[in-house]
């Protein structure tokens, strides 16, 4: 009797090991009652099944206002280590805290400042700034938010040593009680030399920074507060009921749209994994989530098993992959050879590298994606080394150049997803002759790689930006690594083209196009792939709300 | 007995300083840019340079260790965290109980459960009983954690939905870290504890306990399992030790914020407080233990204590 107990338990242990190991495709409408619910239901149903914590959560939480959703999940991959308002330094960050705190500007479509807590700003001369504040900003304590305030937050940030990308800025003063003046070391070439101080430095009480541990419980003036914050695990976040813009009798019309509260609670659950995510979709425990894998997305698009239950948007985002050579002198293998450099760029095939990436890169046809607002996509009509894979014409470039097999070092990221680009760049390469070997980082090494000037040939990193001039910056910009590209490029003519797109007053298509075909002459870079991030949401949010690229699930529209 | 406990007391400190001089040089050695990795690619060397001085990576080395050292062992302060900005302490303290949440009855189910695996092997050695606990165990332990967590997730939480896949809601969060931690460990005391039975079996006292005449049960209870239990309480101790470390794997798949988790996120930064504070932590408690397991060996076999009393 011992023994055939024994040998049903062994058995009853292994199957169901293995039989976990059957497409969860094959038997979705198996017996968890969540799965065959919507998303809320099925939320609510976890909810009540999983105890104690989750109750008093719930007892604790506003009762859903009318006109809102009452709550969605949303699976976040990274985790948000803390909320002190500094850079955000993630897309997780920079989702969340967009709805925490609030800036003095935000950017419309067209890259031009549109009030936020400041209602309107003042050129006085070259240097000075003047910014006014509506006068009736409070955060959610109901501290109100003055020019002392502003200046507080300026300085704090400076302080803190996390004031990137403030190299224009000089000081700030208090004029008035809703006045600030700043002080800019130089003229700006355009509002986006102003990006970090006046679009990305959030603003907050001084006596709430006092008295708060930002890190876990922010104050702050955003259409949402922090309920609770489980570091590595969960941020909560509830409608702020006490919201300054919602009930201001100032005119707050020129705001924009999505500084809103749309849905009573959001709960950010930290799923590292993106299986686990996945799963989470599947039991109804998730609402949003913007990294299923690829070859997953079928389960939840149309004809698939939960179809009923979400939808899936597939957007461009502005991130991309690009290749630059190093540009130093004391690289002049490749510096000082365009013919390899045009060699090398030929010999690429971006559809294929981006194939092999996977998760939804798509090839470029020019530096950058369709996503960005100064994108033409008239660009990709003609004929260049990005959408032109010409092996034969590479084969031709090569013997004209001074490449005499030695090895050229290939560098970049070592995620899977690099790792992957890196291997079809070499072999590519390879085809037409050149000895290429590849060196993999983790990114905090990477960049003091890439602070020498030698070791090596070529980099394939991503960048992003609010803008696609903005994204060329670390590129072809010589202001970004004290005189030099990220590539060690030392161009004056580049530099001169590139201030002349960037200006606010000549920044048209058509001189990029002349900074771009520039690039392309004298193969500075090569677009390899952008990226287009898919979002699987319940069929409840009805309109995802981005801003510049980045969703905001506060914002959304919901049924 | 007292002078080997104070003895043992010196060189522990001695271990744990030793320990945190390693790790702390190790991360001092350790490629990459602290401040470029907090700061990114946008950040200009001027700023680069006065966070460098903030987080105090440009003083000397000599300087650096001396004001760890001095921190972490005199006013015991593991530091500030680089990337977070929260005391390491702090964090240890809140993260601590959540791995230990699955720790603790993940070893206990794995002690005992082993145990009872492993005697039972070794008392049907050969037979059917024996060859199928030894299958099983082989399986557990070459199954990848990861693996077996991924499994258990789809079956339990997505399958069946009885346990929730993934954070630390309820209690019923913990169901399955605790079995997916608790399965490799557990057939590796199973093995561990059979062995150590076979070789108790075939001893000469255990011979003359059958012939004359006792009963098989009271055999294995009173003489064959405290003499096989050494061994086994090396293995809890082993067991113990990691207790504290966590895992970052089955954390990982579970995304459950516990200091397994804790220590990789600080790897991946560079985040020199966090990683050294986990390490001195880590340290210290091992030497508790292994303290404490040699006392064990002490209590239970009087020829160690004997060696101890010299």
């Amino acid at each position: 009797m011992k023994k055939i107990l024994a040998i049903v338990l062994t058995l009853a242990l292994m199957v169901s090991l293995f039989a976990a190991c059957s497409s969860v495709t094959q038997s979705s409408s198996a017996p968890a009652s969540s799965t065959t619910q919507t998303p809320a239901a099925a939320e609510t149903t976890e909810a009540a099944e999983s105890a104690e914590a989750s109750e008093n959560a719930e007892a604790e939480a506003p009762a859903a206002s009318e006109g809102r959703y009452p709550e969605v999940h949303v699976a976040v991959m990274a985790d948000m280590e803390d909320l002190t308002p500094c850079k955000p330094n993630g897309t997780t960050r920079t989702n969340t805290f967009w709805i925490i705190y609030e800036t003095l500007f935000d950017y419309d479509e067209k890259m031009n400042l549109v009030p936020n807590l400041a209602k309107s700003y003042e050129i006085l001369s070259d240097t000075e700034w003047e910014v006014t504040l509506f006068e009736t900003i409070h955060d959610s304590q109901g501290n109100p938010i003055t020019a002392d305030d502003v200046v507080y937050s300026v300085n704090w940030l400076v302080d803190s040593g996390n004031n990137i990308r403030y190299d224009l800025f000089d000081s700030i003063e208090k004029v008035d009680e809703y006045t600030v003046r700043y002080h800019w070391k130089d003229k700006p070439a355009s509002t986006s030399d102003l990006e970090f101080p006046l679009c990305r430095t959030f603003i907050f009480d001084s006596d709430a920074w006092e008295n708060n541990n930002f890190a876990v419980a922010p104050v702050a003036t955003g259409p949402y507060v922090v309920e609770s914050f489980t570091v590595g695990s969960t941020l909560i976040m509830t409608a702020n009921e006490n919201y300054w813009a919602a009930d201001t009798d100032e005119d707050v019309s020129m705001r924009a749209a999505y500084h809103a509260a749309n849905v009573d609670r959001i709960v950010y659950n930290t799923i590292t994994e993106s299986s686990q995510a996945v799963i989470g979709l599947e039991m109804g425990t998730i609402d949003f989530c913007d990294y299923v894998p690829a070859a997953m997305l079928t389960e939840f698009e149309d004809c698939g098993p939960y179809a009923d239950q979400y939808d899936v948007l597939t957007a461009p985002s502005t991130d991309y992959y690009y290749i630059l050579p190093n540009m130093a002198e004391e690289n002049a293998r490749v510096s000082e050879d365009l013919n390899l450099r045009l060699a090398a760029f030929y010999a690429l095939d971006n559809e294929t590298i981006a194939a092999v990436m996977g998760n939804n890169n798509v090839p470029l046809k020019s530096l950058g994606t369709a996503a960005y607002p100064d994108y033409d996509t008239a660009w990709e009509d003609e004929a260049t080394y990005m959408n032109t894979y010409d092996p034969e014409l590479a084969k031709d470039y090569l013997p004209q150049s001074n490449y005499q097999g030695e090895e050229l070092v290939l560098i970049g990221l070592s995620t899977e997803e690099c790792k992957n680009a890196l291997t079809m760049i070499q072999n590519q390469l390879v085809q037409i002759g050149l000895n290429v070997k590849i060196q993999t980082y983790e990114k905090s090494f990477l960049l003091t790689v890439l602070e020498e000037k030698t070791g090596w040939d070529f980099y394939v990193a991503t960048t992003g930006g609010t803008t696609l001039i903005n994204s060329w910056t670390r590129i072809i910009s010589q202001q970004q690594n004290a005189g030099w590209t990220a590539g060690w490029l030392k161009d004056d003519r580049m530099e001169e083209l590139y201030a002349i797109a960037a200006a606010d007053d000549t920044h048209i298509a058509e001189n990029m196009k002349i900074c771009l075909d520039y690039v392309m002459e004298n193969g500075y870079a090569y677009g390899v792939s952008g990226w287009s991030s898919s979002i699987v949401h319940s069929t409840h949010i009805t309109d995802i709300c981005y801003r510049e690229g980045y969703w905001i699930v506060g914002a959304c529209s919901y049924q | 007995m007292y002078k080997y406990v104070i003895k043992r007391l010196i060189s522990m400190i001695i271990i744990v300083v030793c320990a945190g001089i390693i790790v702390f040089t190790l991360m001092y050695l350790a490629p990459g840019d602290p401040a470029r990795l907090q700061l990114g690619q946008w950040a200009t060397e001027d700023v680069l340079a006065a966070k460098r001085h903030e987080l105090g990576i440009d003083l000397p080395y000599i300087v650096q260790l001396g004001k760890f050292l001095y921190n972490t062992f005199l006013r015991f302060d593991f530091g500030i965290s680089w990337q977070s900005s929260m005391p390491v302490m702090g964090e240890l303290a809140v993260r601590l109980p959540r791995t230990l949440m699955i720790g603790i009855p993940s070893m206990i189910l794995s002690v005992v459960v082993g145990t009872v695996l492993g005697i039972f092997a070794a008392t049907h050695e050969g037979r059917l009983g024996d060859s199928l606990t030894m299958v099983l165990t082989m399986v557990l332990v070459s199954a990848p954690d990861f693996w077996v967590a991924l499994m258990f997730i789809i079956l339990f939480a997505a399958k069946l939905g009885w346990v929730p896949a993934f954070g630390i809601e309820s209690l019923k969060s913990y169901i399955l870290p605790i079995i997916c931690s608790a399965l490799p460990v557990m057939a590796v005391n199973a093995r561990q504890a059979r062995s150590s039975m076979l070789e108790v079996i075939r001893a000469d006292y255990i011979t003359t306990a059958r012939s004359k005449g006792q009963k098989s049960k009271v055999i294995v209870r009173r003489h064959m399992f405290p003499n096989a239990l050494m061994p086994i309480i090396t293995g809890v101790a082993g067991g113990l030790c990691k207790v504290v470390a966590g895992s970052p794997v089955i954390e990982s798949v579970f995304s459950i914020p516990g200091v397994g988790a804790y220590l990789l996120s600080g790897v991946n930064y560079r985040d020199r407080p966090v990683v050294c504070g986990c390490v001195v932590f880590f340290a210290l408690f091992t030497s508790i233990v292994v303290l404490l397991m040699d006392l064990c060996y002490a209590f239970l076999d009087p020829r160690i204590k004997a060696q101890y009393s010299k």
